[in-house]
């Protein structure tokens, strides 16, 4: 008995070890300005948008993509949800575009909040979110990305 | 003493001067978050080389010769790059990259790019300046090693093609079939080495890409003409030694000797890179492969190809290469001319004339270029910014045709040879 509690105690924590490894966000959000005339969009569209092969809504309009700093874990786990690439791909992938003068990946930011600011003041941003962003006129949530 | 081309010079004030004009313009500033743009890369690499005595290992045409059996010179290079986009619509561009090269090369040519880009709306797109030559799929990013699995691009395809292009792009991209399309054409002067003691100016040089991607498939097809500005340096005396053997009044000498100047001269001989490339990057796999035809006769003519195969598991990937690159000019013997000249022109001479014969052929094989190499490697991404590489390259090289490893002065026999690489690829 006490070798069974034992081991029900270790495997216990072990669960409740591997539940709090896991990234405290859970999806992402997609927003962009409210005045985008944008509703929604597919996760192709965004998948163009942040991997430099499109610079524009599908409606036309051009688009500037926001990102959080290339280290963070929070931008590794969105580009392997959005992508399926690991953060070395994605720089692998950024490279070549970057480093051939063709295009310029998304411009970092060094946190969310920040984000939120940028994308409020700029009808022509998009940008993600780890959480839901707070009720706001002048944002409007167009994707949820399950992570 | 800083030797700078005139393109060069002229596409790094052109550049300096739009900085200072985008500068002062801010017309949607409050929509583009624009402004400076500081980035770069670089590699650290170690190489040791196993091959015949006096030979050198080269990444590229470029590089110096070094005959130590471990170097570092052989993939170790740091690049910047600045980027300046003060409007949406205008972006100025400018890399270097600091490598060891070869006596011949200019100061001028660490500068990679330097270019202005122009998109006067979303799909179409002009640079002017110094811009990538754009006809392969990796000559706009050979220098960065974290971009390819390889430790270096494969070198019986890459060594010899040209680099840089002073003079402009005009791209367009569209979508169809849903796939992205993008069609450019080009136009300006570029460079290629012959070996690290010859650089060769080609112009005008022009030429048109076309690609397609879609579901992780890249397909290219590219063509592009150029010609020969100038003649080698260290060959000049030999062509003209070979100018009055081409006068003589005995026809089957004359036309020997005026066939082995025409196989060494180079200026206005008119060169064609057809290719065709398609990279695949499709769940774990990576596929690539590319192949090329250059057509240059009677001096310059080869075709080259490649095919890679890598597999990812997670931070590590494993990859095989095969490559190989031949010469389409049959390697030249020296003619018998002693015995045909001694009647005409008396032992000596002809003994002389001779002479000149098995200089020729010797030079017209030095610049010939027929191997083939496997390679074998891992990548281990270490993290998002550094990637780390093991590659063992075996390369069976033909007999006179080893441009790639020596300048020789006589025959040179099949040969192989074995290099085993380590490098370490970052961005910052």
């Amino acid at each position: 008995m006490r070798m069974l509690r034992f081991f029900v105690t270790r495997l216990l924590g072990l669960a409740a070890a591997l539940a709090f490894a896991q990234p405290a966000w859970a999806d992402f959000y997609l927003v962009v300005h409210a005045a985008n005339p944008q509703r929604t969009m597919t996760q192709k569209e965004v998948v163009e948008l942040y991997m430099g092969r499109s610079r524009a809504f599908s409606n036309g309009q051009f688009a500037i993509a926001f990102d959080l700093p290339r280290d963070s874990p929070e931008r590794a786990a969105f580009y392997q949800s959005l992508t399926g690439l690991s953060a070395a791909q994605v720089t692998s992938h950024w490279s070549r575009l970057m480093f051939s003068g063709q295009s310029m990946p998304p411009q970092a930011l060094p946190d969310e909040a920040t984000m939120i600011e940028i994308v409020r003041r700029n009808p022509s941003a998009i940008g993600w979110l780890t959480r839901e962003p707070p009720p706001d006129k002048q944002l409007r949530t167009v994707l949820v990305l399950k992570e | 003493m800083i030797r700078l081309s005139q393109s060069a010079c002229r596409a790094a004030i052109a550049v300096s001067l739009c900085l200072c004009f985008g500068a002062s313009l801010a017309q949607d500033a409050h929509a583009w978050p624009g402004g400076l743009r500081v980035s770069g890369f670089g590699s650290l690499g170690l190489a040791r080389v196993d091959a015949p005595l006096g030979w050198t290992y080269k990444r590229d045409t470029a590089q110096a010769d070094n005959l130590a059996a471990t170097r570092a010179d052989v993939d170790t290079r740091l690049g910047l790059q600045l980027n300046y986009a003060p409007t949406r619509t205008l972006e100025l561009v400018a890399q270097a990259v600091a490598a060891r090269r070869g006596p011949a090369a200019l100061d001028a040519d660490a500068l990679e790019w330097a270019f202005v880009a122009w998109r006067p709306d979303l799909d179409w797109k002009l640079r002017a300046g110094r811009v990538n030559f754009d006809a392969f799929l990796l000559s706009d990013h050979r220098n960065v090693g974290i971009a390819y699995p390889f430790a270096r691009p494969p070198v019986d395809f890459y060594a010899q093609l040209p680099r840089s292009l002073d003079g402009f792009d005009l791209s367009r991209e569209w979508r169809a079939d849903g796939a992205l399309w993008q069609g450019k054409v080009f136009a300006g002067r570029t460079y290629a080495f012959a070996d690290g003691t010859a650089r060769l100016d080609l112009s005008p040089s022009y030429g048109v890409t076309i690609s397609r991607e879609s579901e992780g498939l890249l397909l290219r097809a590219s063509g592009v003409h150029t010609r020969f500005e100038q003649e080698i340096d260290r060959l000049r005396p030999l062509l003209d030694a070979l100018d009055p053997l081409a006068a003589l009044p005995v026809p089957d000498v004359a036309e020997q000797a005026a066939q082995l100047r025409a196989r060494l001269a180079l200026r206005d001989v008119s060169l064609t890179y057809l290719s065709l490339g398609a990279r695949l990057e499709r769940g774990p796999w990576l596929v690539s492969a590319e192949a090329t035809r250059v057509s240059g006769q009677p001096t310059v003519a080869w075709r080259s190809s490649y095919v890679s195969v890598g597999r990812r598991f997670g931070a590590l990937t494993a990859y095989a290469l095969a490559s190989r690159v031949d010469a389409l000019t049959p390697a030249a013997t020296a003619p018998d001319w002693a015995s045909a000249l001694t009647p005409v022109l008396g032992p000596a001479a002809a003994m002389q004339a001779q002479g000149v014969a098995f200089a020729a052929a010797g030079a017209v094989n030095a610049f010939r270029v027929a191997q083939g190499t496997t390679a074998v490697g891992l990548r281990y991404d270490v993290d998002a910014r550094w990637a780390l590489k093991l590659q063992w390259d075996h390369v069976r090289i033909k007999a006179d045709a080893a441009r790639l490893w020596t300048a020789p002065l006589g025959p040179v026999p099949a040969s192989r040879a074995d290099v085993g690489s380590v490098v370490l690829d970052f961005v910052f």
